[in-house]
């Protein structure tokens, strides 16, 4: 958990990456003719898309976490279940991360079981 | 007669919001759903790994109209959350706090967030 100014820090930079990061998701996939199964694949299978969704992924799963600390922080006064659930949240968020990274990795990689 | 000297804090209930506070409260609630709506894109990508019959079934609530709806109302609220996030690395530095700025700035964001929403929701038609 980060406290005081390198979690204020952290905030606004990720913040400032996901700036471009999420107008270009969004253009980018409006270029997708059609979200069909193949169309999909192929977007994945670009390497730039692949690249820029992983640390999309990343970025936001830690951006998350940043603000939803800052909501429980000023609503939970109980300091123990405060921390229970900031911990609750990252360890969800950290496995949502881990399986949408799994995921793209699988795909670019042409992983078919 | 003793008066309590304390100030009172506003009864959230009975007191209608000025339209400062409501886009302040708006990038707390759009930044949770925004969260929630991470949670089913990653979802999407595992339907996406996990082969075609899965993926089936994120496409046909995708593609239904209250998925667009939905779709839809994730866009604005991304698109508030971002241009209000904006708004406050503004405030960081220490702008736009005196005066009428605040006012002015809360509809810049609700009018930016609405057009670029309009354009987003456009461009996937």
């Amino acid at each position: 958990m980060l406290h005081g100014k390198k979690h204020w820090l952290y905030h606004r930079l990720s913040a400032i990456l996901l700036l471009p990061l999420i107008i270009w998701i969004l253009y980018s996939l409006s270029l997708v003719p059609e979200i069909s199964y193949e169309n999909m694949i192929i977007w994945l299978s670009n390497t730039t898309n692949f690249v820029f969704l992983f640390i999309l992924i990343i970025i936001s799963t830690h951006h998350f976490q940043l603000g939803i600390q800052v909501i429980f922080e000023d609503y939970i006064s109980n300091k123990k279940s405060r921390d229970f659930y900031i911990k609750i949240v990252n360890i969800v968020y950290y496995f949502l991360s881990f399986l949408g990274l799994a995921s793209i990795t699988k795909i670019y990689f042409g992983v078919y079981i | 007669m003793s008066l309590n000297k304390a100030p009172l804090s506003p009864h959230l209930q009975v007191y209608r919001l000025p339209l400062v506070a409501l886009v302040s409260i708006s990038h707390r609630f759009c930044g949770v759903v925004n969260g929630l709506g991470y949670a089913l894109f990653i979802l999407f990508l595992i339907s996406i790994a996990s082969g075609h019959e899965v993926y089936n079934i994120g496409y046909i609530a995708l593609t239904s109209i209250a998925g667009k709806v939905l779709m839809s109302l994730w866009v604005f609220s991304l698109f508030l959350h971002m241009s209000n996030g904006i708004r406050h690395l503004f405030w960081d530095f220490g702008y736009g706090f005196s005066g009428k700025s605040p006012l002015i700035s809360s509809l810049i964001v609700l009018l930016a967030s609405g057009l670029l929403t309009s354009i987003t929701v456009l461009l996937y038609l």
